[in-house]
């Protein structure tokens, strides 16, 4: 019988010591909780400045003048904005966007979009 | 006619340095119980990662006048198998086993829900109430004696964790490994058809319906400090458990530093299978015919038995609790789930979950006990070990 009283104690030992650890493991993971809601409050708030951030972009992009096909142009300037950004399009909301004249000579240009296409 | 009688004499010779004259009945016996398992183990396919070595290396070691576990005598070198044998005698191979494990184990589900671990604790409650029964047995059955450290290596197989099992026996009891590492795998398999009905004779058809949050998404970052902080919280709380829950760690930071991928992949692939192949093997050896045909082993086998089920039982009544005290946000399947047996336990919790409610998903929410499970079976063992070590 003494063995089994010993018995008894080695079990309110071993569930006792099994549970207070295991228990203030959770606590500590509450911790971890608690720090993660306060990182994640953090990755909001660039959130925001992105958005300014490409509505400044798309100004200096885009030139006035009539508009061709909206959606697909939004769709491309969201998906470029958020691949430099490193972020996803999810992220972006584009509010607006107006071209501007560029002052660059017409030989320029033709430069330009030549060496586009050789590259492609 | 000296020839002849010369012949003869050799041949006498011969005969009684083969197996056949020395062997026993105790002998064919095990051979047949090796060749079940391995039937088990190939056709049934119940654990066949270790059940196949196990059983293998139990029909090499019944085999008479291989001496493939003997001791070396002098100058006489010991068996192939002895050798292999001192990586579980001195308590190398299971902790290295543990290491692949962590490696391979996501302990995000659990990070998500902390609360869910104490259900990997409550389904301990198997492991010392097996026992408390194997210190009881010889009351009801007097030709079973299970002294104090043998009857820990008997409770531990509830821990539904067969490192773990093997670990503690070879340092407490290590004639007992072979019955017990048997009992312990091949409950293991047997989770599918042990668990579900405790399952549903403890929970009511509500109960079992209930649908879970979705677990928040956990950063890499807490990934990462996960290990380190459990390393340092559990082995100042139990030094004992250091070989265990310090390399099931390791493994998993070797995983979640995202830095040691080579690392982590070895761990939990080329080495864990060396390894589980010579444990297998070994741990296999040690079941000859004298330590394993003996009453004992059928007590061993019963109570292995209850351990699973009263741990299963215990982590479900704690689910139970928690039901309660969540207002019905957790559904107490999950606390099935606590016993190790990774991730079985959690199959068979998303299972039954299912049959209920369709539309029901708890394998992530289980995983959680699940694991937990783990680090408590491995803690209960560290405490065996410090007390009978």
């Amino acid at each position: 019988m003494e063995e089994f009283l010993n018995g008894l104690m080695v079990t309110v030992i071993g569930m006792g010591v099994t549970f207070i650890a295991l228990i203030a493991l959770s606590y500590i993971l509450d911790l971890f909780r608690i720090l993660s809601n306060g990182s994640s409050k953090k990755i909001e708030e660039p959130k925001q400045e992105i958005v300014k951030e490409e509505v400044i972009h798309e100004e200096i992009n885009q030139k006035d003048g009539e508009v061709e096909d909206d959606l697909e142009l939004i769709a491309v300037i969201t998906a470029a904005v958020a691949a430099s950004l490193n972020t996803t399009t999810d992220k972006l909301k584009v509010r607006s966007f107006r071209r501007i004249n560029s002052n660059i000579s017409e030989w320029n240009r033709e430069g330009r979009i030549s060496q586009i296409k050789n590259t492609i | 006619m000296d020839f002849l009688s010369m012949l003869g004499e050799t041949l006498k010779d011969f005969l009684s340095s083969t197996g056949f004259s020395a062997l026993t009945m105790g002998n064919v016996i095990m051979m047949i119980v090796a060749l079940i398992l391995m039937y088990l183990a190939i056709k049934k396919e119940y654990e066949p990662l270790l059940l196949l070595p196990i059983s293998f290396g139990m029909l090499l070691v019944n085999l008479p006048l291989s001496g493939l576990m003997d001791h070396p005598i002098g100058d006489q070198i010991g068996g192939l198998l002895y050798y292999l044998y001192q990586g579980d005698e001195l308590g190398i191979f299971p902790p290295l086993i543990f290491m692949g494990v962590g490696a391979l184990t996501d302990f995000g589900p659990l990070i998500a829900n902390p609360r869910s671990i104490l259900l990997g604790a409550a389904a301990q409650f198997g492991i010392f109430f097996a026992f408390l029964g194997a210190l009881l047995l010889k009351y009801i059955v007097p030709a079973i004696h299970f002294n104090g450290p043998e009857a820990a290596s008997i409770g531990i197989i509830g821990g539904a964790d067969g490192p773990t099992a093997i670990y503690l026996t070879t340092k407490l009891a290590p004639h007992l490994l072979g019955p017990i590492a048997v009992a312990a795998y091949s409950y293991m398999s047997l989770v599918p058809i042990i668990q579900p009905p405790i399952m549903r004779a403890l929970t009511t058809k509500e109960e079992r319906k209930v649908k879970m949050e979705q677990l928040r998404p956990v950063s890499k970052n807490e990934k990462i400090l996960f290990p380190i902080i459990v390393t340092i919280l559990v082995v100042l709380l139990l030094p004992a458990a250091a070989p265990l829950i310090g390399m099931l760690m390791f493994g998993n930071l070797l995983k979640e530093s995202g830095v040691t991928n080579k690392l982590a992949e070895t761990a939990s692939n080329a080495l864990m299978y060396i390894v589980t192949i010579f444990l297998g093997i070994t741990v296999g050896a040690t079941a000859n015919a004298e330590a394993f045909l003996n009453p004992k082993t059928l007590g061993i086998l019963a109570l292995g038995l209850v351990a699973f089920a009263i741990g299963t039982a215990t982590g479900v009544l704690f689910g139970k609790i928690m039901y309660k005290v969540s207002g019905g946000k957790v559904n107490p399947l999950i606390g099935a789930a606590g016993v190790s047996a990774v991730p079985m336990s959690a199959r068979v919790v998303q299972k039954v979950g299912k049959e209920e409610n369709p539309s029901n998903f708890l394998l992530m929410h289980a995983m959680g006990p699940n694991v937990a499970g783990v680090i408590g079976s491995a803690i209960a063992a560290g405490v065996l070990l410090s007390i009978f070590g």
